[in-house]
């Protein structure tokens, strides 16, 4: 949504685009080092465009032939006569269609494939993420990393090393026999070159800051349009239409501005270009022109001249270009290695412990031993308190409990721990009496049924998403999954049932459709520990209450931990902690604490029966 | 042969479009693209460092295509635009007002061509007249000359490019100004239907396509034309058999780049539907990353990343595959284009005698000829773009969703009169999204179903009831958001839709719950509008409800920066700054929603003070939520499933044991933990 209009992230274009600063030579190892898997390829693809550029050079010596002929000089080899010249043109240009395109294919193919390959790399990274690694790397800020930085990093290695070599390459040929014609005229010709180079890398840079400069006052602009649009009501209400339109117009006019700006810079490259080439011209016609006269030059030379300066004129250009995008593409190499070497958190241990004596039955024995958790603070230093302190309880096979208590007291990390889903101290909590760090992860986690309280719908059917732990499972079992979480009579409105495509750019399910989704695909698992984080909190309660029922039932001898805001779901519960800021402040059979007068979970109850009453029909 | 030609102006543009019609949203992304790259080919790749926004990418466009319920169809995003009657007029009537600039960059076009094409002939009389006569004083003055046509050729360029972006950026900044007052003056229920982002989406990506259109796209297609028709009349005029032979492989060529940018546009569009798909299943594996990993359900997710990776890589390989093969075609007609002249020159062909210069001419002028042509072909579907947007632009500005004003005339709006008796709602029935005045499309529910209630004036009402009961729909329609379905909402007897709008709402002050700062200082939030409220009457209004205090806190005082980039105050310091809006109003009518968040207790006691300030002796009707506002009222109206049920005072209803007895019992004992 233009809504959020991400900034860019500092260090990308903005950091980089104050001016173009010449990037220190260890930089050029780190290209290297990202580079070296394509050697080949590369190797390959400047070899043909080696070939493109002298091949290129051979299209002006063949036209000076055919010039020289015109002026009553022919040369005294084959290429002579108008029809040989012509022909050996013509064929030129074919091989040279063939080369150069095979060239670009070659090069630009390994940005694409260097491309691939790092987000495929940066992919594996995200899987393993755990909390700390998701709270210092927002998903925008990911999602930039993956495309933005990527796609400047393939910039690099494809379009820039292509048009940096072909700059080499040209001056490297079209030097040594200009030099070896006339070295005054070639450098007069050339002198201006490495300012035409060094300029449009200043240029370049100078472009990007002022078009984040634009970006920054349209950014502001947006802000100004939304501001007016969801306070919509405060400025009907106040009246203040006039004073809203006035700010829109001078962000607008901010706009224009910086458009203005960056368009001027971009524009600077190409009237640098010209002025250059005129002036190279000029140089080729008052000079070499002389020598003509002086009969010092053929006419073929002069007209060789032209031509080598139109050859060499653009690839300087381009070096300059790539000089600026290589150092952007620092930056962007910065962004993507911080991701790549994040440390990771919960890792599987290197062997795991089986447990001793598996649990008979098909529930597990979850147990907390003074379980402890801390988050990993971003620069705040460690004064904050635990998000989990001191908890201790044990759940038999087969039995629920409940978890009560405001948004932040602890539920979820409670949940997560057991599946190891954040980091907790060794020994914390135990699954069959084996420690969870101890165990391998994917059996851990294998054995668990995970609902969140928000549930990622991922773009597929329904069924895919049902069956997202189980792609093999028979109709009849996602059917009966499907059920057991109250979903069936939401597939008739549906328009294709299970087959619906669902999530973004498919069908939007409803929040308690997406609970009661998130809970039939933990149930197909067939989980000897089932953890509902307050998954059923936007369903209503009696189908919340139906819900429980059926999870029983189709999960005979399954050990539930239930987290709920809502009371009423967790009257079933064999025993009930009631958590406040990560800390148990009471405990007990759920009959037993609603007839504690004056304690919390009696409190909430009665909270939210009133309020069932009130709004109730 | 000397400046490179306007593809040098043109090249950077190119770039940015990597995939030949969507304008890249990311413009700090794009930076600089080659400069004076071919249209194509590497061009396309650079472009792609300033590809798609992140995150915004598979987000940012309705996806309304597809089947529904199935697989999302694979050809979405692609705007086409009908050539609706009226679109152009409508667009030009935005233009015609910078019309000195548009006849400013219209006279350029023919002068940066005349330039261009100067040069060339420049060079050829400098070779069959001076040098060839060995005058060396000729040489250096058609070298100066030259020299002299290339900075002018550079300034020429500059002005233009300056002048059409000028114009262009003007033009966007009136119709952005004029949509955006029109998007102010329609009415809430537009807003009830019509989300937020999509409206944010006309005001900035729709408006920026169309500038495309007209600062980039309309120079260089003009340019294009201009130039491609002055190079085809010069060289007729130099020797019209050397140009017949030139333009002989033109027609094999325009077919060919034809076929080619044909295949191109539906290469670059199943590309970046594969591009769309990867970011989608990125941005759903990092938000879903946890169920993943619950799930044990990596390597299935890697391994379809991975899948998804690589078909866009093999797509990408084709695209860059076939648009090398178009950058080395026109490469290649050009040369075969030189060896042809050559040879009918040195063979003399179809009785052609061309001088030394004149060839050497030719050879410059066949350099320029092709690059118009490439680029002419890629300006098609950015047109149909642009107009697509322009559409998108125009619907919404001609949106009728707006209250009926009263006509002006004899027996136009009123005057509102300062408040005397009171204001009522008399037998309201309301249903949002409803057939009446600014509502369209089917009536929902009613929310409120015959509300009769009389706020008279100096009194201080309260409304009570659950969620839902109807509350909020009674002050708005106080405050004339919307218009009742049935009965009237009157001011001193008189039916609000008597009177102008704007006018009545000012003598109105309004507390919402959720008190809405806007990017600006502590002042400006208070003031809010300083030609309805004097400064000083902004500081005796804050300072009446301890804001001064709020200010005094703050490192910047009173000129602290508030809002979305600024400071946040706390939840008790949002409501004062509320009341102090409100009060420095001095309303005829108060309407407060009270603010549900719990505020500490120091400043609990200072909001409930400054309560007590702002309704003192007031015409108010108050939401309230906290038990001592709602004692304080001066008649309590229980709201119910939008009916009025219960009314009077406190202790009255109290003692009826009906619904406020059981709010009653929620709110005080009870309010315990743990709940939100």
């Amino acid at each position: 949504m233009v809504a959020s209009s991400p900034r860019p992230p500092p260090g990308d274009g903005e950091r980089g685009g104050r001016g173009y600063h010449a990037p220190p030579v260890t930089a050029w190892r780190r290209y290297l080092r990202l580079f070296a898997p394509y050697r080949r390829a590369y190797a390959l693809g400047l070899l043909l465009l080696l070939l493109t550029n002298a091949l290129n050079l051979l299209v002006p010596w063949l036209v000076k032939r055919g010039v020289d002929a015109l002026a009553g000089a022919p040369a005294a080899s084959w290429p002579r006569g108008a029809g040989d010249v012509a022909l050996a043109l013509t064929g030129l240009a074919v091989v040279l269609f063939v080369v150069r395109t095979g060239s670009r294919v070659v090069i630009l193919g390994i940005g694409r494939a260097l491309a691939r390959d790092l987000r495929d790399r940066l992919y594996a990274r995200l899987l393993r993420a755990d909390p700390a690694f998701l709270g210092r790397f927002p998903t925008g800020d990911l999602m930039s990393r993956s495309i933005s930085d990527v796609q400047i990093l393939q910039a690099v290695s494809a379009p820039g090393v292509l048009y940096a070599f072909n700059g080499l390459f040209m001056f490297a040929l079209v030097l040594p026999p200009l030099l070896a014609l006339d070295a005054e005229l070639t450098l007069v010709m050339l002198a201006p070159f490495p300012a035409l180079a060094l300029g449009t890398a200043f240029a370049a840079a100078r472009v990007r800051r002022y078009a984040a400069e634009a970006q920054e006052a349209t950014a502001d602009l947006t802000r100004v349009a939304q501001e007016s649009l969801s306070g919509m009501e405060v400025v009907k209400a106040f009246t203040l239409e006039r004073r809203q339109a006035a700010r829109f117009l001078a962000s607008n006019d901010v706009v224009l501005d910086r458009t203005m700006r960056e368009a001027a810079a971009r524009n600077a490259i190409g009237v640098a270009a010209t002025l250059v080439g005129g002036l190279g011209t000029a140089a080729i016609l008052w000079i070499g022109g002389g020598r003509v006269a002086e009969g010092r030059l053929s006419w073929g030379d002069l007209a060789l001249f032209v031509t080598m300066l139109a050859l060499v004129l653009r690839p300087t250009v381009f070096l300059g270009w790539v000089l600026s995008l290589a150092q952007r593409g620092l930056a962007a190499l910065d962004r993507v290695d911080e991701v790549l070497d994040a440390p990771v958190g919960v890792a599987p241990p290197p062997t795991p412990t089986a447990p001793a004596a598996p649990a008979g039955g098909p529930g597990a024995r979850v147990e907390l031993r003074g379980l402890t958790v801390r988050y990993p603070l971003q620069g705040e230093g460690a004064a904050r308190r635990p998000a989990l302190e001191d908890v201790s309880v044990v759940v038999e096979p087969g039995r629920t409990l409940g978890l009560s208590g405001r948004i932040g007291s602890g539920k979820t990390t409670l949940l997560r721990a057991i599946p190891r889903l954040v980091l907790a101290p060794a020994g914390g909590a135990l699954v069959d009496g084996v420690p969870v760090e101890a165990w391998d992860l994917a059996a851990l986690r294998g054995l668990c049924g995970f609902v969140p309280q928000e549930t990622g719908v991922f773009s597929a059917t329904l069924r895919e998403n049902v069956a997202f732990g189980r792609p093999e499972a028979s109709d009849a079992e996602v059917a009966a999954a499907v059920a057991a979480a109250e979903l069936t009579k939401d597939l008739d409105q549906l328009p294709r049932g299970l087959e619906t495509w669902v999530g973004e750019r498919g069908v939007t399910l409803s929040g308690g459709q997406r609970q009661r989704l998130a809970i039939a695909r933990a149930v197909l698992v067939r989980p000897r520990v089932l953890l509902l984080d307050d998954a059923l909190s936007m369903v209503d309660a009696e189908t919340a209450v139906a819900v429980l029922g059926n999870l029983r039932r189709a999960l005979p001898g399954a050990t539930f931990l239930v987290a709920a805001h809502r009371t009423a779901t967790l009257l079933g519960a064999d025993e009930v902690l009631v958590l406040e800021e990560g800390r148990v402040v009471e405990r007990g059979a759920p009959a037993a604490l609603l007839t504690r007068e004056g304690g919390r979970f009696h409190a909430a109850h009665e909270r939210q029966r009133l309020q069932a009453e009130v709004e109730g029909p | 042969m000397s400046g490179p030609g306007p593809g040098a102006a043109g090249g950077p543009e190119a770039a940015d479009r990597p995939e030949g019609g969507q304008p890249a949203p990311d413009r700090a992304g794009s930076g600089a693209g080659p400069p004076g790259a071919p249209g194509s080919g590497a061009a396309a790749d650079a472009g792609q460092a300033g590809g798609p926004t992140p995150a915004a990418a598979p987000s940012a466009r309705a996806p309304d295509a597809g089947a529904p319920g199935g697989p999302p169809a694979d050809d979405e995003y692609e705007g086409r635009a009908r050539f609706e009657g009226g679109l152009l007029p409508r667009l030009l009537a935005y233009v015609l007002p910078h019309r000195g600039l548009l006849v400013l960059a219209l006279l350029s076009f023919p002068l940066v061509a005349a330039v261009q094409l100067a040069q060339p002939w420049a060079l050829k009389h400098a070779i069959d007249g001076p040098i060839r006569a060995g005058d060396l004083p000729g040489i250096a003055g058609i070298a100066g000359a030259f020299l002299g046509l290339a900075a002018l050729q550079a300034a020429l360029q500059l002005a233009q490019a300056l002048v059409m972006q000028l114009l262009g950026q003007r033009v966007m900044r009136d119709l952005r100004t004029r949509l955006f007052d029109r998007v102010l003056g329609l009415a809430p229920a537009f807003f009830d239907r019509t989300p937020v982002g999509k409206v944010l989406t006309r005001l900035t990506g729709d408006v920026e396509s169309l500038n495309e259109l007209l600062t980039t796209n309309l120079v260089q297609v003009l340019a294009d034309t201009v130039l491609l028709a002055g190079i085809v009349v010069v060289m007729l005029w130099l020797d019209w058999r050397l140009a017949l032979v030139t333009f002989a492989l033109v027609p094999l060529l325009v077919g060919a780049i034809g076929w080619l940018r044909g295949r191109l546009r539906e290469l670059f569009r199943r590309l970046r539907n594969r591009s769309t798909a990867l970011n989608t299943f990125l941005q759903e594996s990092v938000q879903g990353v946890t169920v993943v990993q619950a799930f044990v359900q990596e390597a299935r997710h890697q391994a379809r990343h991975d899948a998804l990776d690589r078909a866009l890589y093999e797509e990408a390989l084709k695209s860059v595959t076939w648009s090398s093969v178009l950058s080395a075609a026109v490469q290649l007609a050009q040369t075969v284009t030189v060896a042809l002249l050559l040879w009918a020159a040195l063979e003399g062909a179809f009785g052609i005698t061309a001088s030394l210069g004149l060839v050497v001419a030719f050879v410059d002028y066949v350099e320029r000829f092709y690059a118009p042509i490439d680029n002419l072909s890629g300006r098609y579907t950015i047109l149909q773009t642009a107009l697509a947007a322009a559409e998108k632009i125009f619907r919404l500005m001609d949106d009728p969703t707006s209250l009926p004003e009263p006509a002006p005339g004899p027996d136009g709006p009123r005057p509102v009169p300062p408040l005397r008796e009171g204001v009522a709602l008399e037998g309201v029935t309301f249903a949002y999204g409803g057939a009446g005045p600014g509502g369209a499309g089917a009536a929902g529910e009613p929310v409120l179903r015959n509300v009769t209630l009389r706020v008279p004036r100096g009194q201080t009402v309260a409304l009570v009831g659950a969620t839902g009961a109807g509350k909020s729909t009674v002050v708005k329609l106080l405050g004339r958001f919307y218009d009742p379905t049935a009965g009237a909402v009157t001011w001193d007897g008189v039916d609000l839709r008597a009177f102008e709008t704007r006018a009545l709402r000012r003598r109105i002050a309004w507390v919402p719950q959720e008190t809405f700062l806007f990017a600006g200082t502590l002042e400006d939030n208070v003031g809010l509008d300083p030609d309805a409220v004097p400064p000083a009457r902004v500081r005796a209004a804050a300072t009446a409800v301890t804001v001064d205090r709020v200010a005094a806190d703050l490192p910047d005082g009173w000129a602290q920066v508030l809002g979305e980039r600024g400071r946040d105050l706390s939840a008790g310091e949002r409501q004062l700054v509320a009341f102090a809006r409100a009060l420095a109003r001095d309303p005829d009518l108060l309407i407060l929603d009270e603010a549900t968040a719990s505020i500490d207790g120091e400043t609990e006691a200072r909001v409930q003070e400054a309560l007590a300030t702002l309704l003192r002796g007031r015409t108010a009707v108050v939401i309230a939520h906290r038990l001592a506002t709602i004692r304080a009222a001066d008649r309590i109206v229980v709201l119910h499933k939008g009916e009025v049920r219960e009314e009077g005072t406190h202790d009255e209803l109290i003692a009826r044991r009906g619904i406020y007895w059981t709010l009653y019992r929620l709110q005080s004992g009870e309010a315990g933990e743990p709940g939100p």
